[in-house]
């Protein structure tokens, strides 16, 4: 674990002035920092820019799990995509100041997030030791996960049931192709409109709407035999 | 009148159901041909519930203390 952290991102933020790895963390709002959670994006990043250096933990708090879960989704590696998401605030830190506040805050760094996924399924591909080295640490990952949705009072088949189906619906979504999974994420996951959407992915509005169509309904005829 | 929709007529209108998008007579269409076809109806539940869970375990895992926080702890 320790290696994980040995990243450029962390190098980054171990460097960043007045910034420490837990200053990034999202953790619970508490006092004066609770105030601006009712700001919108583009107010904290002009607050960051003034020099109000909590705003910028309060994005970080903002967008950290759901960047985490779409970067897990994409590339099936948990603890891979917890240090992409590092990265990506270093690069989101690194280049607020050239941020249009006329545009999406939410729509930049899911962009930036997407590429980076990309890149790592790119880099995969291209090192199948890199791939066979993040397949063993995903599956061991999974292995080892609790079974902390299950009611403890279940009775042990209901238990196997229950995570017989959270490892189906997740391998389901893992089997989609790249251009699938990433519009099928991006909208029944995230919630996001299709043109945030296309906006994040560089297509145009039909390419995402026949795209997250037949993700759809290739998600539906996997997993349709195993519902009942 | 309601038109009746072949599979694959509602498989081209899908999304725009689910997103609940299509207009009203549209809608009722499509929502006649799962009342009759079965096999859609049974993708169409699965997707509901698949993504239910999906989302389900994304709440989960984001109410997880962070990996960098359970390492300085």
């Amino acid at each position: 674990m320790t290696a994980t952290l040995q990243t450029s991102a962390t190098a980054d933020i171990n460097s960043a002035p007045r910034r420490t790895l837990s200053g990034w963390s999202a953790k619970p709002r508490t006092g004066a920092a609770a105030t601006l959670s009712n700001d919108d994006n583009t107010a904290l990043v002009t607050r960051y820019l003034a020099g109000e250096t909590r705003a910028f933990d309060e994005l970080v708090r903002r967008y950290h799990s759901r960047l985490n879960n779409f970067i897990y989704r994409m590339i099936g590696d948990r603890e891979r995509a917890e240090d992409l998401v590092q990265e990506a605030f270093v690069r989101v830190h690194r280049h607020l100041h050239r941020f249009d506040t006329t545009k999406k805050f939410s729509t930049w760094i899911y962009t930036i997030c997407s590429n980076l996924a990309k890149n790592e399924l790119r880099n995969r591909s291209r090192s199948p030791l890199v791939f066979y080295q993040s397949a063993r640490t995903a599956s061991a990952e999974e292995d080892s996960r609790p079974l902390q949705f299950e009611d403890s009072s279940s009775r042990p088949d209901d238990m196997f049931a229950n995570r017989h189906l959270r490892e189906l619906v997740e391998q389901t979504v893992a089997k989609l192709s790249g251009h699938h999974r990433e519009v099928f994420v991006l909208r029944e996951l995230e919630g996001k409109s299709y043109e945030e959407i296309a906006d994040i992915t560089h297509c145009n509005l039909g390419t995402v709407k026949s795209r997250l169509n037949r993700a759809r309904h290739s998600f539906a005829e996997m997993i349709a035999p195993f519902i009942d | 009148m309601t038109r009746l929709l072949g599979c694959t007529r509602y498989r081209k209108q899908y999304s725009a159901f689910r997103d609940g998008t299509l207009a009203p007579q549209g809608a009722a269409e499509a929502q006649g041909h799962l009342d009759l076809c079965e096999k859609c109806r049974r993708r169409h539940h699965a997707l509901e519930f698949g993504v239910r869970l999906l989302r389900a375990l994304d709440r989960e895992s984001a109410e997880q203390p962070l990996l960098q926080d359970q390492i300085l702890r």
